[in-house]
């Protein structure tokens, strides 16, 4: 027993003593995170996982009840990661963001819920209220626009020697207003007076996470480095609409000018087209949907529930074990890859607009790899559902209102490289039904859902959701249909003779205009589509398009041979400079018209002829023969042989027939 | 005493009831020095669903639970004609406690008032006596004002004139620093006079401002009224007078105009974090409307040694609508006349005021 002399100094000793231990029990954390790359488009771009290491603090005993702990994240701009449930008697929305205690492996994540919503046979998903320490994934309440709380979570304290992690994912926020504005061009007079440009560049917008951790009685559980760099925005997609051969198109000029009578009925990569093209600004703008995803199929969903692993998808931190309690089977999830989108609005009345189903190889129409990159979706997103058959590698998306829509997924994409992304345009229309008009285009890394002022929020919007406000590309000129094209008048005329005479299907055609061609060339084997750059289109009187076969151009001339397929009648005949229309004339086309041809651009220097054979079905066909004293072509070489329809050309600068 | 302000149940309710067990004594017949304790009982009503208010951290609509606070304050207070002084607490029971201060000085027994006074806003629950965030569990609220006054006088026995401004710094838990300014003045002039009392009729013009609107209830925000622009001009018509020489009593209506302008305020002032780049705020408000006000006291001399008085008071000023009612009961020591003209006057209390029905 302490005499009265000594309570006193006792009594405070054992203050002392409690407030040594106090501090010794007393858990704090230190802050970390790995920034992000953030695209400048983002509406629900994924930050960075905050993770928190604990020390200290008082290791409960075992079968002692565990403290609980309030975890406060906030961001400086709006999270908009998913609401996945809502408690009905109160406005609280759980979201997917989620906290991981200690790094457990896809096999060893338990998440909280109500006991009332846990199942026996969802050993995922166990009742937090337990105390037993097992649970060790947490979900986020909304607190409000900026900011989630991971609401009395039981944490045991790690004591002296060990070490607590804490790891939240599915942090996403909406970065759009962090973007960067184009800079205003400089008046004139401000230029002269200008500072000398320093070449300095603004730095990168950032955006900052910062936890705080309550702890039982509301005390604050100190947190070094509580606030953290989650994201710096990089820029995001580069857009261009390019011509079929995938030259530029310059700003405020259509990619395409075309006539009605150049926009036949039939396959849209035998018609007009022009190229939409996407490219990366930084290496991983282009994410799909998630690891277990690629073209061949990419709706299949793959777990990405691995702890600190970054997938470079859309998806963050994805359990698919996890069962529907509050939503959990959707945490993380992304509902796609990144999508591309497209506007077109004003389309003349009668035009069909094609999109092809997938990207193609720039300056083609064609696909240039087995696993596509991206791939078309519905505007909602899922599979699109043309109205009509696809046709080759196109796939028409039917004009509402003159306004049609694509929409392309991202399904497999490399993070190391810059990547492009072409897609093919084409363009078809019922022969004479087609009006004029000019027809403009839009696009953005885009959203699969209307603007906020439809009443959805963003957080309740599918992931990734991007806004109609952030538009890649400005409304522009995209392609306009008039009367008659800027280009010369093309006489077409029975090369049996160059008389005015109808041609017939399957003869050869002279036709004459000008610019033509830059260059003169013949067809030294096959007669070709495409001689050089140059190409003629008919469309007959069905509305129907029959490719000629050139056999020679130049400036002034163009010989081609006849489609035998061509109906009889008023016909179409184009000549293009790669996808350029450069001559457009009238032909009249008749079942039979016999004659004798000849192969050159220039009647005087002919030097092969065809003849004509009439079949027993009607129609007639070119067979070539060989006039007495011809020579084969200065390049043939030994033991090379001429084809039938094939042509033989003798240097007008050498010897006259 | 029960008082009760309007406003939205959860938040900007206030219910107050509060008991006043107070004795004094006179030192040297010039000093009047009195003990107070005070039971209080703070209730804010339920926080209906449906408002878009928050509270602390927690998201509009979120179930809070009680919202109540009770203790038991005390004071002592030293007075004399031209001096006052005031120590107390705010209620032990309450989550943040505060020590009050009040000082005041008239020099030379002239016209002008030297007044300092620290005290509690009261306001709302949050700003009287502190509330629990119910997210983070941490403890905010319990402002109290430091105020600093200057007040003129210059009365007659037909009428006077007065003015006064003054300064106020406010704290409080967890609670953005404001400050405020405030200064006025009026004149009265007594219009009538019988031998039951006098009617006097008043002119009042009054303005003050705040740094900063911290009337809501996130955290950082003290849930008092904080306008950035307030003026008050009214005209009171008061009748004081006495009843068969033993009820005295005072009648002060006033009708008048008041201008409210607020400026947008952030949801958390002290925490850039949680408010963010392009945060939440709470868009101010600027408002013309009319203002009245109407307090009625009396205090009657029942027997020699006691006395029973009581008020009513109900006004708009500010932006809400405030009642209070109050009775008391003394008993005094020493045998007073039951009428009031043979009766010496007594010691005010440290703000200078008498209560009616003391000699």
């Amino acid at each position: 027993m302490l005499t009265t002399r000594w309570r006193a100094p006792a009594r405070l000793l054992s203050v002392a003593l409690i407030c040594v231990g106090s501090a010794a029990a007393q858990m704090t954390c230190q802050a970390s995170a790995e920034p992000r790359s953030l695209r400048y488009f983002g509406a629900a771009e994924l930050l960075a996982d905050l993770v928190i290491e604990c020390t200290g603090g008082r290791a409960p005993a075992p079968g002692e009840e565990l403290p609980e702990y309030q975890v406060v994240v906030s961001a400086d701009v709006p999270l908009t990661m998913r609401t996945l449930a809502e408690n009905d008697s109160q406005s609280i929305q759980w979201t997917e963001s989620l906290m991981l205690v200690d790094e457990p492996g896809p096999n060893a994540q338990y998440a909280c819920a109500p006991s009332a919503q846990v199942a026996e046979e969802e050993p995922s998903v166990i009742d937090c209220g337990s105390n037993e320490g097992r649970a060790n994934v947490f979900q986020g309440l909304r607190l409000q626009d900026n900011a989630v709380v991971f609401r009395n979570t039981p944490i045991a304290p790690p004591g002296a020697s060990g070490k607590r992690i804490l790891r939240i994912v599915n942090l996403r926020a909406d970065v759009r207003e962090l973007t960067p504005k184009p800079k205003p061009a400089p008046e004139p007079e401000d230029v002269i007076g200008a500072p000398p440009d320093t070449g300095k560049t603004e730095p990168a917008p950032e955006v900052y996470l910062t936890v705080r951790i309550f702890g039982p009685g509301g005390v604050t559980v100190p947190v070094a480095g509580a606030d953290q760099l989650a994201g710096t925005l990089a820029p995001d997609v580069e857009f261009e609409l390019r011509t079929s051969s995938d030259q530029a198109v310059p700003d405020g000029e259509p990619a395409l000018l075309s006539t009605p009578s150049l926009t036949p009925q039939g396959r849209p990569e035998d018609g007009p087209t022009f190229l939409i093209k996407f490219t990366e600004l930084s290496p991983q703008v282009f994410r799909r949907r998630n690891v277990g995803t690629n073209g061949i199929d990419p709706t299949f969903l793959a777990s990405q529930a691995s702890p600190g692993i970054y997938a470079h998808t859309e998806s963050g931190f994805f359990n698919a074990a996890f069962p529907n309690v509050r939503g959990l089977n959707k945490a993380g999830l992304a509902d796609s890859g990144t999508r591309i989108r497209v506007v077109f609005d004003d389309i003349p009345p009668g035009v069909r607009v094609w999109f092809s189903f997938r990207e193609v190889e720039t300056g083609t129409t064609g696909y240039d790899e087995d696993v596509p990159k991206a791939r078309l979706t519905a505007p909602q997103g899922g599979v699109f559902r043309p109205q009509l058959p696809e046709i080759g590698d196109y796939l028409e998306v039917w004009p509402s209102n003159g306004h049609a829509e694509a929409l392309w997924e991202i399904t497999s994409s490399d993070p190391n490289t810059i990547e492009t992304l072409a897609f093919s345009v084409g363009l078809t229309g019922p022969n004479g039904d087609v009006e004029f008009g000019d027809a403009v285009i839009s696009g953005d890394i885009s959203p699969a859902y209307a603007a906020p002022e439809d009443g959805i929020s963003i957080a309740a919007k599918a992931i990734p959701s991007f806004d109609t406000s952030t538009k890649i590309v400005e409304p522009r000129a995209a392609f306009s249909l008039v009367p008659a094209l800027d280009m010369s008048q093309l006489v077409s005329v029975s090369a049996a003779g160059y008389s005015s005479a109808p041609v017939a299907p399957g003869s050869l055609v002279a036709g004459f205009g000008e610019g033509l061609s830059q260059v003169t060339l013949s067809a030294f084997q096959m007669a070709r589509p495409v001689l050089g750059t140059t190409s003629v289109n008919v469309i007959d009187s069905s509305g129907a398009l029959r490719p000629g076969l050139v056999l020679a151009v130049s400036p002034g001339q163009v010989n081609f041979y006849l489609d035998p397929l061509t109906r009889s009648g008023a016909a179409v005949a184009t000549v293009y400079d790669g996808k350029r229309p450069v001559a457009e004339g009238l032909l009249q086309v008749v079942d039979v018209a016999p004659g004798l041809f000849s192969a050159t651009p220039q009647r005087a220097k002919a030097s092969l002829a065809g003849q004509l054979v009439l079949q027993s079905n009607g129609h007639q066909m070119l067979a070539t023969w060989i006039m007495p004293g011809l020579e084969p072509r200065e390049s043939q070489k030994p033991g090379e042989r001429a084809y039938p329809g094939s042509l033989w050309h003798r240097p007008a600068t050498t010897r006259e027939p | 005493m029960l008082r009760s302000r309007s406003g939205r149940d959860g938040f900007e309710t206030l219910s107050e009831q509060q008991l006043n067990f107070e004795t004094s004594t006179v030192i040297g017949d010039k000093f009047r020095l009195a003990a107070i304790a005070r039971p209080t009982f703070l209730d804010a009503g339920d926080a209906s669903g449906n408002t878009s208010l928050r509270l602390g951290l927690a998201p509009s609509g979120s179930d809070l639970g009680a919202n109540t606070a009770s203790g038991v304050g005390a004071e002592v207070q030293l007075s004399s004609e031209n001096f006052g002084l005031k120590v107390g607490t705010t209620p032990d029971g309450f989550l943040v406690q505060n020590a009050t201060l009040g000082l005041r000085l008239r020099p030379a027994n002239g016209p002008f008032t030297v007044m300092f006074n620290r005290d509690v806003v009261h306001d709302t629950l949050l700003s009287y006596a502190g509330v629990k965030d119910p997210i983070s569990g941490q403890i905010f609220g319990g402002v109290m004002s430091n105020a600093l006054s200057l007040q003129g006088d210059w009365a007659g026995a037909e009428s006077g004139v007065y003015a006064r401004a003054g300064y106020q710094h406010l704290t409080g838990d967890h609670v953005q620093t404001n400050r405020r300014i405030d200064g006025g003045g009026g004149a009265w002039w007594r219009v009538l006079k019988t031998s039951d009392g006098t009617l006097t009729l008043g002119a009042n013009l009054f303005g003050m401002k705040y740094d900063k609107n911290l009337r809501y209830f996130t955290l950082g925000h003290g849930g008092y009224f904080s306008p950035q622009r307030y003026v008050l001009f009214n005209i009171p018509v008061t009748w004081q007078g006495t009843y068969n020489g033993r009820f005295d009593y005072s009648i002060t209506g006033g009708l008048g105009l008041q201008h409210i302008m607020e400026d947008d305020a952030p949801y958390f002032p002290l925490d850039a974090s949680l408010q963010g780049r392009k945060g939440p705020v709470y868009t101010g408000v600027t408002q013309t409307g009319e203002h009245f006000s109407l307090r009625m006291d009396g205090g009657y001399r029942i027997a020699p040694h006691w006395t029973l008085g009581g008020f009513l008071d109900i006004n708009n000023t500010r932006s809400y609508t405030n009642q209070s009612a109050g009775f008391y009961l003394r008993y005094i020591f020493r045998e007073q006349p039951l009428v009031r003209d043979m009766s010496i006057p007594s010691l005010p209390d440290w703000t200078g005021g008498r209560q009616l029905g003391l000699p």
